[in-house]
C-alpha cells in the first residue's frame, strides 16, 4: 500500500471535522474522494500533505508515517498537493512557476517544461507569459505540470475541474487520464461523470466520515449509483 | 525649488532603504515589526562608534555597522519574531514594540540620551540653477536608485527572490512545492535589517542621532508600507519617494507639519483605498 490513512481524527478549534477517517491507495492507482461541501474532503487532502495536524490517528506513506510533518517536508518525499482554486504564482511568469517546482527537488528544469508541454501544446506559447494572465484551465494545467516536475510518487489533486467551462473539462479529464496508471493520484471531484470515467477506487465522503469505499468496477461505472450515495 | 525636489528625494531614498525590509516582513509574516526602528538607530550608533575604528573613513565604517547590526537583526528574529509567525498581529506589534523600548534604554546606557552629530562624510556641494546642494545628498540619491534597481533583479531574476515573491502572494503553495518559504523569509528580514542599519548610517549625517530616531523612521515606513502596499515592492519605492516629496514641500512651506502631512495622505488612502491588516 503507498498511502494508508488510518481512522484520523481532524479538528478546526474545538469543531471537528473529521471522524475516524480511513483510506488506502495503492500504487499507480486513481483514487476519488467525491462528497457534497463540508464533508471533508479538502481537509483530508490537507491532513495528507501536512497542512493539517491529525488530532488522532495516523498518515503513513511508503510504510512511513507522514502525519504531523510539516508540508514541505511531504511534498519532498513526493507527495504533491495541487490547491483547488487555481492557485499559480500570478506575479512569476509560467517558467519561473516551474523553475521554483524543480528547484527544490533538483530536477531538471528543460526536462519540467518538456513535460508540461507534453501535457498540454497550448503552454509552449505561454511559457513566458506571467501566470496571472492565464485561464482558469491554463492555470490548472500548470499546477498539474508545476507538480509533476521531478516525477512524484503520489498527486493529489484537489477539485481539478472546477469552475471550468465544459470543453476545459474535457481537457483536464483527457490529461488526468493520460497520466492514470503511470503514477498514483487522489483526486476531489464533484464531476460524477469523470469521476466514473476515470477512477479505480472511489470514497464517498458526508459529513467529515467515509461514508462508503468502492472498488468494484461496476459499481464506480455507474454514476447514478454513486449519485444514489450522496 | 529643486532644493525642495533634492531634499525630497534624499528622504524618500532613505525612507524606501528603511522601508523595504519592513515592508518585506509585513507582507510576508504579517508582522509589524516595530524593532525595524531599533536596528535603524543601532546602525546609526554603530557608525558613530566605529568611525574612529575606521580611522575616520566614512565607507569603512558604514560596512563596519552594518555587519555589527545584523546580530541585532539576527535575534530580533530568531528570538522574537520567528515565535510570532501565524500569531495575532496585536502580539507582533506589542512584542517588537517592546523590543524597541529595550533597545532605546540600552542605546541611552551606552552612550547616553543627548543627539550626537555625525559631519558630512563628502563635505562639498554642487552648484545646480544657482544652488548649492550638498554632494552627499546626491549620493544618498544615487545610491537609493541604485538599490531600488539591484532589488528589482534580484526578486525578478534570482530563485531566492522570485521564492520570497511567490511567498508573499501564497506562503501555502511554496510549502506545497517542498520549499522551506521560513528559511527565505528569514534571509530576507536579514537583507531587510541590513538595510535599515544602512538607512541609520546614511541618515545619520544630514540630522543628528539620537536614541529615539527608531521611534519616528518606523511610523514613517508603517505610513509607506499602508500607501504602498505590503509586501509590494514597487509599491514601497513608489510610495517612500512620494511620501519623502510630500514632507520636502510641505515643510518648504511649514515646516511643523512635515511629518503630520504623511498621516494625512496615509489616512487619504486608507479612506479610498481600505486595506485588512
Amino acid at each position: 500500500m503507498l498511502l494508508n490513512v488510518d481512522a484520523i481524527n481532524v479538528h478546526y478549534g474545538s469543531a471537528q471535522v473529521l471522524h475516524d477517517v480511513s483510506i488506502n491507495v495503492k500504487e499507480r492507482e486513481l483514487t476519488c474522494i467525491v462528497g457534497r461541501n463540508g464533508a471533508g474532503k479538502t481537509t483530508l487532502l490537507k491532513t495528507i500533505s501536512g497542512f493539517l495536524k491529525p488530532t488522532r490517528g495516523t498518515v503513513t506513506f511508503e510504510d512511513r508515517t507522514i502525519s504531523g510533518m510539516r508540508p514541505d517536508k511531504v511534498a519532498l518525499l513526493g507527495v504533491k498537493y495541487v490547491f483547488q482554486d487555481k492557485r499559480v504564482f500570478g506575479d512569476l511568469t509560467v517558467r519561473d512557476n516551474m523553475e521554483l517546482a524543480a528547484y527544490p527537488i533538483k530536477a531538471n528544469l528543460d526536462e519540467a517544461i518538456e513535460r508540461l508541454f507534453s501535457i498540454s501544446g497550448k503552454m509552449k506559447k505561454l511559457i513566458d507569459s506571467k501566470a496571472k494572465g492565464l485561464s482558469g484551465g491554463e492555470r490548472q494545467i500548470l499546477l498539474i505540470g508545476r507538480a509533476l516536475a521531478g516525477s512524484p510518487k503520489l498527486l493529489l489533486i484537489d477539485e481539478p475541474t472546477e469552475g471550468l467551462a465544459a470543453i476545459v473539462i474535457n481537457d483536464i479529464a483527457r490529461i488526468l487520464m493520460e497520466m492514470k496508471g503511470r503514477l498514483s493520484m487522489v483526486v476531489v471531484e464533484q464531476n460524477l461523470a469523470i469521476v466514473s470515467r476515470m477512477a479505480d477506487r472511489v470514497y464517498i465522503m458526508k459529513e467529515g466520515n467515509v461514508l462508503r469505499e468502492i472498488t468494484e468496477e461496476a459499481e464506480i461505472r455507474d454514476q447514478a449509483y454513486i449519485e444514489s450515495l450522496l | 525649488m529643486f532644493e525642495v525636489i533634492a531634499y525630497g528625494l534624499t528622504i524618500g531614498g532613505i525612507l524606501y532603504i528603511v522601508s523595504i525590509g519592513f515592508s518585506l516582513t509585513f507582507g510576508s509574516m504579517r508582522i509589524v515589526n516595530f524593532a525595524h526602528g531599533l536596528v535603524y538607530a543601532v546602525g546609526a550608533y554603530a557608525l558613530f562608534a566605529l568611525l574612529p575604528v575606521a580611522k575616520g573613513n566614512f565607507v569603512i565604517a558604514a560596512i563596519l555597522a552594518i555587519l555589527a547590526s545584523l546580530p541585532v537583526s539576527y535575534v530580533i528574529e530568531k528570538f522574537v519574531i520567528r515565535r510570532l509567525y501565524g500569531k495575532s498581529i496585536d502580539y507582533a506589534i506589542i512584542a517588537s514594540y517592546a523590543v524597541l523600548l529595550i533597545g532605546v534604554d540600552l542605546i541611552k546606557w551606552i552612550w547616553g540620551a543627548s543627539p550626537v552629530p555625525i559631519s558630512d562624510p563628502v563635505g562639498t556641494s554642487v552648484s545646480f540653477f544657482a544652488l548649492e546642494i550638498p554632494l552627499y545628498r546626491l549620493i544618498i540619491i544615487g545610491l537609493s536608485f541604485l538599490i531600488f534597481i539591484s532589488l528589482s533583479i534580484f526578486f525578478k531574476k534570482s530563485i531566492i527572490g522570485k521564492i520570497v515573491v511567490a511567498g508573499l502572494a501564497d506562503r501555502e503553495a511554496v510549502l506545497s512545492l517542498g520549499i522551506d518559504i521560513d528559511k527565505y523569509f528569514a534571509i530576507v528580514f536579514i537583507l531587510g535589517s541590513a538595510l535599515a542599519s544602512l538607512g541609520g548610517i546614511l541618515y545619520g549625517p544630514i540630522s543628528t542621532i539620537h536614541p529615539y530616531m527608531g521611534f519616528r523612521i518606523v511610523t514613517l515606513c508603517f505610513a509607506v508600507v499602508i500607501v504602498g502596499g505590503m509586501g509590494n515592492l514597487r509599491g514601497t519605492a513608489i510610495a517612500s519617494y512620494t511620501l519623502g516629496m510630500v514632507m520636502a514641500v510641505t515643510a518648504w512651506y511649514w515646516g511643523a507639519a512635515a511629518d503630520a502631512m504623511i498621516f494625512v495622505v496615509m489616512a487619504v488612502v486608507l479612506i479610498f483605498r481600505p486595506i485588512e491588516l
